[in-house]
């Protein structure tokens, strides 16, 4: 979080001080706001539209949870997952940011997407990074979901954290064309088991 | 990416033509507005399930009532506060708070007016900040909100340090410029 006295640390000495000024506005707004929470998957799209009397058609939350187990055993057979790769280096550009945020019995953990370019083969390069998640004893593992709507569309792949890790950064690539409105989620799963795992970290 | 026409079109051109039954301004709407609204839902209601409830119920009204929406009588982000907020106090009322006794003595806790004020400034700042460019926007959440450091934020988009502080400053430039046009 950043401090009310590090806004000329935050831009640096060469900003004069009336732009200061100015700026300090935008700065003291944010501070007092706080940060705008994220859309779950069942906000990732506007409800459709119909006409002006009756128009809207939602899925009652009570069928949410099975449909998203559902879906997300359709998704594992006909995906597979994707795969995640070790990082420590660089190099990596992105175009856009995805902030996650902690759930449940995980409410501290955070995460970053960021979402770079298509490889050869044109897999979308994904960089994430995750603090706050504990390492879950045995072979537990988490998983990472793309979703859309109310549905769970892709498992993107599976990864751990070390015991005591501050962060821990994996690269990832999906064979999927990432549009506005997607959404993901991270699940806490054990093996054996047969429906989807917990949610720990949302959009 | 969010279009650049789309980002520079007003809140009451988009009421006006989704009173004309335009679904593309409809969602450009939603997406400016949903964050701010559920934000303002989960102060309120304090549970994620009926905040997401009251946020589709407000653009379902949205949709339903953007012909009473008059320009001509202010902008219309005030218009859509009223909107969510009557919304919200109806999913408010769907379920009663639990009766609880009256505290014996006066608490420290911001009372109704400092709430509404607060809730008021971060609808405008939330939704000015779905108005920035996408990279202006990713630094500034990254900056304020993710925990890390500047040059953290440097080395997890992999730019230059000097790139987060630039568009940290043009970000903090275009939202104090949207703060100004939304006070007027």
């Amino acid at each position: 979080m950043t401090k009310r006295t590090d806004l000329r640390e935050l831009l640096g000495p060469e900003v004069p001080e009336h732009e200061l000024e100015r700026l300090r506005v935008a700065h003291e707004a944010l501070l007092a706001a706080g940060p705008p929470p994220e859309l779950g998957p069942a906000l990732a799209d506007p409800p459709p539209t119909g006409g002006r009397e009756g128009l809207l058609f939602f899925l009652p939350r009570r069928r949410v949870g099975a449909a998203l187990l559902l879906a997300a055993a359709l998704a594992a057979i006909a995906f597979g997952g994707g795969y995640f790769l070790g990082h420590h280096g660089h190099g990596f550009k992105s175009a856009h940011t995805v902030v996650m945020h902690g759930t449940g019995a995980a409410r501290a953990a955070r995460a970053s997407i960021l979402i770079g370019g298509t490889d050869s083969g044109g897999n979308v390069r994904l960089l994430m990074r995750v603090r706050g998640l504990e390492q879950i004893p045995g072979s537990g593992y988490y998983e990472l979901y793309l979703t859309k709507g109310r549905r769970l569309i892709l498992s993107c792949g599976t990864f751990d954290v070390a015991a005591g890790a501050k962060t821990t950064e994996v690269r990832l690539s999906v064979p999927y064309q990432l549009k506005r409105g997607l959404g993901w989620i991270v699940t806490r799963e054990r093996p054996g088991q047969r429906t989807t795992g917990p949610t720990v970290l949302t959009t | 990416m969010r279009p650049l026409a789309a980002a520079q079109t007003s809140d009451a051109d988009l009421l006006t033509s989704i009173a004309n039954g335009d679904r593309d301004a409809f969602e450009t709407l939603y997406r400016r507005y949903a964050r701010p609204i559920l934000g303002l839902a989960l102060r309120r209601l304090g549970d994620r399930g009926r905040a997401e409830d009251a946020v589709q119920e407000t653009f379902a009204a949205i949709w339903r009532a953007a012909r009473s929406y008059r320009p001509e009588r202010g902008p219309g982000a005030p218009w859509l506060y009223a909107v969510a907020r009557n919304a919200i106090a109806d999913r408010g009322r769907a379920r009663p708070e639990p009766v609880t006794e009256a505290p014996d003595e006066p608490t420290a806790e911001p009372g109704p007016p400092e709430r509404a004020e607060a809730d008021w400034v971060s609808w405008q700042v939330h939704a000015a900040l779905e108005q920035l460019p996408d990279r202006e926007r990713s630094v500034l959440e990254l900056a304020y909100w993710s925990g890390l450091s500047q040059s953290e934020v440097a080395e997890f988009l992999n730019v230059p340090l000097g790139t987060v502080k630039t568009r940290t400053r043009s970000g903090l430039a275009h939202l104090a410029d949207l703060l100004e046009s939304e006070l007027a």
